[in-house]
Parts: structure tokens; C-alpha cells; sequence
């Protein structure tokens, strides 16, 4: 019904992306206040806003957002340094700006946000200095033309001029300052600025109040001649000004459609063609052979050079945007699809089992022809649902710089393999227990400043996100070189709770497996970042709720790795089919080692919940009695032998059925709680069967046999 | 469409948008009566996704045992309850009368589909507000009575209104769970 949303609707989404990036790029410029495009960036997602708010009247958002726009024209243009304290006002800015578009979807105005608009305002007025007066009072009358100005931004008519800018000598008496006719300059589009200096004198010979700079000002804009015309409407009379248009946008122009040096040097009158053409009868780097012979300067020729590639760039980044093929798509229809694609999986299945059941050549065979069609659209699907971790990943910016801030700790955080892909809603399931994690290893793992010199270790501590592909599989983990975890005190924690006992038995990763279980902490001090080891446990289940997981690795004072284990796609199994009782379930078969005659393998005599598998001995659960089925036993019992991460076990079921390959459903919050079920398949015929959770009965199995 | 498809989209049946449509006019408010155990219920429509019959349940095992199992509702899986055993009877043998009522609950926070097997179901009435009053606290509160709240008097008979989120907390689930782990460890 209301599919489409109304465009109000469709600018609060893009704004929200354009807050994402904004702060991605003002996490940027942190790490490096003098990185260009970070700031170019930050200043177009402000512009950006600014711009199209202003189509909807949206005067609190906008007047706000000018103002924070106003100071990064002034970064850009290099008058105001990058700083730290820029940089924690700019992203609670961005917050603010994200809770007063939060407001036009509510559409409650509320005194605090005014408050706090005012107040952030006056913070952003102070790095505006003189400005802040005149950007204050015009914010309407400049907004309206940037509106105008990007809506037609990509459309056509785009012209580059080459203009060329002598300002007289006398000019800054005058008051003719040639820095404000460059910004304006600037204003009208996308620009490139060349300085001369070659007419400056010797320092003895300086005249202070002389200009002796000249520009050759490359300029690409909408706007026609006159307009550029315009910005040197007080200067005329005095400055040497000359405007050439040097390239259109042409869509029919070739691909060398930019100019060679020498005709460039031509066109500016800086050499004459005779010169030029002896210079390039020398088969020498044309731009070399020029300055040797002295025909123009170094400087002429870089210029020339630079405005070569400037042409080149434009021409690119225009046929880019021409032959740019993606589109955007809610994430909810890609749901849909993976969702519909995933019933048809589930329906064919069913089809193939009437096909066999009938025994019918051709149906079969259109069957089968049928099922390899489907496999080719779910894999296009399940791709389109992939995304790159990248998204995950460096949405925890802002979180480690703010957390490392409040805890008082230095902590550098890296990213790596962020081009790995993973389903979308894997991304999303592992938002919160990565939150979880990497807020503990800030909080108890990276120790403080002063502790780490004594240690030796330097003053900042690293905090490691990576991700890359193995097998079936996408590891995640979450490095960190602090002060590790004291394995001896988990150990006694667990035996002062009774989860383990004294013995010996249990080895590093079982101990350390504790953390997880639900109320466990080993840290008497409970703060307010990640409070008294409530969350471990949640991580893990939410974990092991997308079939994941979760390792850790630790060393006193060199750190922990948490590994996080996660199939790539969640959206459709291959599994095996099992009978017990009267019901049936999946086993996913990339668990499955093997499948055996339960009495071949039967260990006689003792009886034991043991077999010898292959000379291994594996422990077995009888799914019967484990999920208290009634009924008769079947006369030649299965044995299923699965694994994980090289542990064994074997799960005896009735009987074997098929292969099948289905979507996994959740099976909802009232049966989170169930052990050894991990999720729901729809049979062919309509009626739900359930999937086994491997991973928790390896998990039951083996404990119970430590017991 | 009307206009309440845009106020609850989740109200899919067209038993439920006609009824709050008339509701609306009306001031009444329309309710689905059921019977479990000989006792006459009531829940608002509005609450009612649709009512099927009841089969095609997949039972799940190491779960409490008012917790029948999972349906198929159109690709979705949805979780049942019998509402018998919830409330403390036995459960009974399944009739032609037997129905399946799939509710919309909170559950923590969320609101899921809840498949309630009940008796049978008589139909929708228009109950107003004035019919309706707040259930008397008795000595003996247990079972059924924890999820009805109030009680209408609805022409010469009287309907125990059933607050269908009182159905299956979230504390009380937990303490199901609870209750067999520990069993199952004893």
C-alpha cells in the first residue's frame, strides 16, 4: 500500500546514510586531520542535508546543519585546522542532527533539542570567527541557491573554464582580495586552483603590500559564462582576467577527448607552435624538451600538466556516473525474495519426493531439471543478501573512540578483511554480541595507560576486528593485546559455583567456555561499560542462534582472540533426514562424518554409552530417550556420526531417510529455550519438521561424559 | 481498504478489519467467544489472526507440556499452546469442534503469533464497554483465572474476558523451562 513512501520519507533515509558516512569520515579525519577526502566528503554529506532538507521546510535541521556546514568550508579550504575538539563537536553534531530528523518523523519539537541547537551552534559559531555573522544571517539566501545547485548538479550543461587571474598589483590596497573572488569562485562548482608565483622578488626587493600572484583557475560548473563573469565584477577594471571554456560536457567525445600538453601550452599563449613543434620532433618527454630550451618555465608546465589530468578526472567521474548500473533496493524486498526463493526450494523439494514416489521418467527428469534452475537462482540470491562485513565493522568507530574516551584508555582500533561478505541478517544477529565483546576487551582486557608502560607494552592498546572465509565458514575475530584473561581465577570461580569440580580433567578452552555461563564474572568490580559479566551468555546464545561458534584464546599480558565461527549463508541448509518416533528432523550434513548400522559398531559386553568408531572412541546420545520419544524402538537402529571442530559424537535415530534441502526457520522466542533444536524446516508436504542443533548435543554428549 | 488495515496491519483476516470497522461505529467492541473446559470466553478480535483447524502440529519435544508444538501458517511457523492444559485441566481428545486460534501476543517485547487450541469457538459478539467489569479477586487464583481480567456480562450470560498477552508471559515461560531442567537433572 504505502510501498513507495513519500519523499519526505526517502530524504530521512538517505540523511541517515548520509550521518553514517559523515561520521565515517569524521572518524577519518581523526586518524588523519589532514586526509582531503575525508573532508570533502564530510562537507558534501552536510551539504547534501542541508540541500535537500531545504526542499521540505525542514528550518531547524537546516539552519542547524548550515552552520556546521559553514566551518567545514572553512577546513576545506584549509583556513581551519582539522582538531580534536572540531571533531568531538562535529559528531555530536552529527547526533544531533540525526535526533532533529528523528524529530520530523515524530514531529515533536521538543525546548531540550532547541536547547541543544543553540547550544552546539554557538560552539560551531566560534570556529567561524568574522564569519559567523554573515552565515548566520544569510543561511536562507545560500541554501537555496546550493539546493538549485546540486539538484542540477548531475543533470547536463556542465562546462569546465579555463580562466586565468591576474589581480592588479595594487589590489589588496584596493580591498580587492583575490582569496574571497577564489572562494566564490569555488562556490559555483567543482575547482581547480594553479598559483604562480613566479613574479614574486627577492625578499629585499618584496613590496608587502603588492600582489604578485597570478592563478590559472580551473572551474567545472552548470552555470554559463556570465555567472563566472560575474564573480569578478569588482575587479574588472583592474585585473587582467581571461575565461576560455576548455571542455563540455559532451557525451559523444572520445575517450581522448582531453588535450595534449603542448596544445594546452598553445592554447594558453605560453608557447608559441613553431616551439612546440620542434619540441616534440625531439621524441623526448615533450614537457622536458620545453623547459630545457627554455621555451615556458617548470611552473607553466605543471600547471598545463595539472590541468590536463583535472580535465581527464572530470571526464572520468562523469563517465562513471553514466555507466554506473546498480540499483538501490530495500533490504525488506531482498528479504522477501530470499524468503520466496527459499519456499520454492522447500516446494520442489516436495515435488521431487511425489517424482520419485511416482516413478515417473519424465516427471522425474523435469524434476530434476527443475532443481538444478532453482539452485542457480537461490545461489543469485543468497548473493544479492550478502553484504561486506566493512558495515559491521566500522559502525564500532565511534563506539571504541568513545568508550576508550569515558574509561580513560588509549585504544587504536583496526580493521581487516572488511571486504569479506556476509549474509545480511548474519550481519545484523552480530551486531550486539560483537558490541558486547569488544566493549569487554576496552573494559577489562586493554589495560590503562599508565599500566601498559609498566608492563613494557606501548602506552595505546590495539583492538583487532577482522573477518576472513574459511571452508563453509566466516571466522570473526575480536584481538585485543591487553592483559588477557586469568584462566586460574575462572577456574576457582567456576569450582566456587559448582559448574566444574577440582579435578584436572578439564582443559584450558572448557574453563575458559565459563564465561559464558549465564551470571559468571570473575570481576568483583562491576562498572557501568560492561557491567557484572551479564551478556556473555547472551552473546553465546545469540551466537549459536545463527549456528555460529565461539572460541578463545588468551595469554596473560599479550591478550585475548575471540573467534567467532559463522556458516556463510543461514538462509537454506543441505541436510540429511531422520526419523524418531513418529517425527522428523534435519541433521545438517556438514556435520555428518558418517552414517553407520547402529549394531556394527555397538561396543558389546559393558554396555556404555561408548563406540568404537574407526578406532576412535566416540560417545553416543540416543536421541529417543534424550528427547523422551514413546513407542517402539526400530528394529535396525542409525547411527549418525557428526562433528564439530573435530569432536566427536554419535546421534542415534530411528531410521535414515534423505537428503533434503530446505530453508531454516526460526523457531521463535516461545521455544528459544529448547536444547538441541536449533530450528524449524517446512516439509513438502506442508508439515513442519525440526533441525537438529549439533553443536549443542556434542556439547550435552561430551559433558555428560565427563560426569 | 478500510481504514483500520492502516492502523494494525496485522489484523490480515477480513473477520477481524470488518469487525473493528462496525466496532468503531458502534462503540462496541467486538469479541471472539470460545469454550475450554465448559467455560465461555472472550478475546477481542482484534487480537485474532485467523481460526483453523487444529492439525498439522509438530510437536517439539524437551519442552513444557502445555506447549503443543509448531504449525505451518502460510510459510510461517507458529508456535501452539492448548489452552486446556495451560489452564490446569486435562487435555481433551480432539473433535471436529476442536479449533486453532492464532493470537497476536506480547512476549517480552515482542509480539509474535501464538496458536491457542481451543474447544471450539462460537462466533464474534459486539460487547460494550459498559457490559464489562473487572473480575473479582478470588482466594484461589490459579490457573485459567491469571490470564482473565475481567468479566462480561453479555445478554443473559457471562464470558470470562481473556487478556490474551496474560496467555504465556514471558516469566511464566521461564519458569516452565526452568522447572524441566530441573526435573530433567533430577
Amino acid at each position: 500500500m504505502n510501498e513507495l513512501g513519500s519523499p519526505l520519507d526517502t530524504f530521512r533515509e538517505e540523511a541517515r546514510e548520509l550521518l553514517e558516512q559523515l561520521e565515517q569520515h569524521l572518524m577519518q579525519l581523526e586518524e588523519d586531520p589532514t586526509d582531503h577526502d575525508s573532508i570533502d566528503g564530510a562537507f558534501r554529506a552536510l551539504h547534501t542535508i542541508k540541500g535537500s532538507g531545504n526542499m521540505f521546510d525542514l528550518d531547524d535541521l537546516v539552519g542547524f546543519t548550515h552552520i556546521v556546514e559553514a566551518v567545514f568550508v572553512r577546513v576545506r579550504d584549509g583556513k581551519l585546522p582539522v582538531s580534536k575538539d572540531l571533531i568531538d563537536l562535529s559528531l555530536q553534531a552529527r547526533d544531533h542532527i540525526s535526533s532533529l530528523l528523528n524529530e520530523t518523523e515524530t514531529g515533536a519539537a521538543d525546548n531540550e533539542t532547541d536547547e541543544r541547537s543553540q547550544l552546539l551552534s554557538k560552539a560551531f559559531e566560534a570556529y567561524l570567527g568574522d564569519e559567523a555573522q554573515s552565515v548566520s544571517g544569510e543561511v536562507f539566501e545560500t541554501h537555496d541557491s546550493a539546493t538549485a545547485n546540486h539538484s542540477q548538479h548531475e543533470s547536463e550543461g556542465e562546462f569546465t573554464y579555463r580562466i586565468e587571474f591576474t589581480p592588479a598589483s595594487d589590489s589588496f590596497l584596493t580591498g580587492a582580495n583575490p582569496l574571497l573572488i577564489l572562494n566564490e569562485l569555488a562556490e559555483l562548482g567543482s575547482i581547480l586552483k594553479i598559483g604562480y608565483c613566479e613574479a614574486i622578488p627577492d625578499l629585499k626587493e618584496i613590496e608587502p603590500e603588492h600582489c604578485y600572484l597570478r592563478w590559472v583557475i580551473l572551474l567545472t560548473t552548470d552555470q554559463g559564462e556570465n555567472a563566472v563573469r560575474d564573480v569578478f565584477i569588482f575587479v574588472e577594471g583592474s585585473a587582467e582576467i581571461k575565461i576560455d571554456v576548455i571542455a563540455e560536457a559532451d557525451p559523444l567525445m572520445g575517450e581522448s577527448g582531453y588535450k595534449r600538453l603542448g596544445e594546452i601550452l598553445v592554447d594558453r599563449g605560453e608557447i608559441d607552435p613553431k616551439d612546440l613543434e620542434a619540441a616534440v620532433s625531439s621524441k623526448s618527454y615533450i614537457g622536458e624538451v620545453l623547459v630545457k630550451k627554455g621555451f615556458v618555465s617548470e611552473e607553466q608546465i605543471n600547471s598545463a600538466l595539472q590541468e590536463q589530468n583535472y580535465v581527464r578526472d572530470i571526464r572520468e567521474n562523469r563517465r562513471t556516473v553514466e555507466t554506473s548500473t546498480t540499483i538501490k533496493v530495500k533490504v525488506e524486498k531482498l528479504d522477501e525474495l530470499v524468503n520466496l526463493v527459499g519456499e520454492f526450494v522447500t516446494m520442489h523439494a516436495g515435488i521431487a519426493m511425489v517424482a520419485e514416489r511416482k516413478n515417473d521418467q519424465d516427471f522425474r527428469a523435469a524434476a530434476e531439471q527443475m532443481e538444478g534452475l532453482i539452485r542457480q537462482v537461490r545461489d543469485l540470491s543468497i548473493e544479492l543478501h550478502m553484504v561486506p562485513v566493512e558495515i559491521l565493522f566500522s559502525g564500532y568507530r565511534r563506539l571504541v573512540r568513545d568508550l576508550s574516551e569515558d574509561l580513560s584508555k588509549q585504544v587504536q582500533l583496526k580493521l581487516e578483511g572488511t571486504e569479506t561478505e556476509l549474509d545480511k541478517n548474519v550481519i545484523d544477529s552480530l551486531k550486539d554480541p560483537l558490541l558486547h565483546i569488544i566493549r569487554n576487551s576496552i573494559d577489562h582486557g586493554i589495560e590503562s595507560p599508565e599500566l601498559r608502560k609498566k608492563k613494557g607494552k606501548s602506552p595505546t592498546g590495539t583492538l583487532r576486528l577482522s573477518a576472513y572465509y574459511s571452508g563453509a565458514s566466516v571466522v570473526i575475530q575480536v584481538v585485543d593485546d591487553g592483559a588477557g584473561m586469568d584462566v586460574e581465577r575462572i577456574r576457582q570461580k567456576g569450582i566456587e559455583r559448582g559448574v566444574i569440580d577440582t579435578s584436572d580433567r578439564y582443559s584450558e578452552q572448557d574453563i575458559l567456555q565459563l564465561i559464558f555461563a549465564p551470571g559468571f564474572s570473575t570481576n568483583e568490580q562491576a562498572t557501568s561499560v560492561s557491567g557484572r559479566g551479564v551478556g556473555m551468555d547472551v552473546v553465546r546464545r545469540n551466537i549459536e542462534a545463527i549456528g555460529g561458534s565461539i572460541r578463545i584464546e588468551t595469554a596473560k599480558d599479550v591478550g585475548t582472540t575471540l573467534s567467532i565461527r559463522i556458516p556463510l549463508t543461514l538462509a537454506i541448509v543441505d541436510g540429511l533426514l531422520s526419523r524418531i518416533g513418529d517425527s522428523l528432523y534435519l541433521i545438517n550434513l556438514s556435520y555428518i562424518v558418517e552414517c553407520l548400522d547402529l549394531q556394527d559398531v555397538r561396543k558389546g559386553g559393558n554396555g556404555g554409552d561408548m563406540i568404537d568408531f574407526r578406532g576412535e572412541i566416540v560417545p553416543f546420545l540416543d536421541l529417543r530417550s534424550y528427547f523422551g520419544v514413546e513407542g517402539d524402538r526400530s528394529e535396525h537402529p542409525q547411527l549418525v556420526v557428526v562433528a564439530i571442530e573435530e569432536k566427536k559424537i554419535g546421534l542415534v535415530v530411528d531410521d535414515l531417510l534423505d537428503k533434503y534441502q530446505s530453508v531454516i526457520k526460526s523457531l521463535g522466542k516461545v521455544y528459544e529455550q529448547v536444547e538441541g533444536i536449533s530450528g524449524a524446516i517446512i516439509l513438502g508436504d506442508g508439515k513442519p519438521a525440526l533441525m537438529l542443533d549439533i553443536d549443542r548435543l556434542v556439547k550435552v554428549t561430551r559433558d555428560e561424559v565427563k560426569k | 481498504m478500510s481504514t483500520v488495515s492502516q492502523h494494525d496491519s496485522s489484523v490480515g483476516a477480513s473477520l477481524g478489519a470488518t469487525a473493528a470497522a462496525q466496532a468503531e461505529a458502534a462503540d462496541t467492541e467486538k469479541y471472539l467467544v470460545f469454550s475450554v473446559a465448559q467455560e465461555k470466553y472472550a478475546v477481542e478480535v482484534v487480537r485474532v489472526e485467523e481460526v483453523i483447524e487444529a492439525y498439522g502440529i509438530t510437536p517439539v519435544p524437551r519442552t513444557p507440556s502445555y506447549l503443543l508444538g509448531i504449525i505451518n501458517l502460510r510459510g510461517r511457523i507458529v508456535p501452539v499452546l492448548c489452552v486446556r492444559r495451560r489452564f490446569g485441566f486435562e487435555a481433551a481428545v480432539t473433535s471436529s469442534d476442536t479449533r486453532l486460534v492464532v493470537l497476536q501476543v506480547h512476549l517480552g517485547e515482542e509480539m509474535v503469533s501464538l496458536g491457542a487450541v481451543l474447544d471450539a469457538v462460537h462466533g464474534v459478539v459486539d460487547i460494550s464497554p459498559s457490559e464489562i467489569e473487572k473480575r473479582p479477586t478470588l482466594g484461589n487464583d490459579e490457573n485459567q483465572h491469571i490470564a482473565v481480567t475481567s468479566i462480561a456480562k453479555h445478554e443473559n450470560e457471562l464470558l470470562l474476558v481473556l487478556n490474551a498477552d496474560l496467555l504465556l508471559t514471558k516469566e511464566y515461560l521461564d519458569n516452565s523451562y526452568e522447572h524441566l531442567r530441573q526435573r530433567v537433572v533430577g
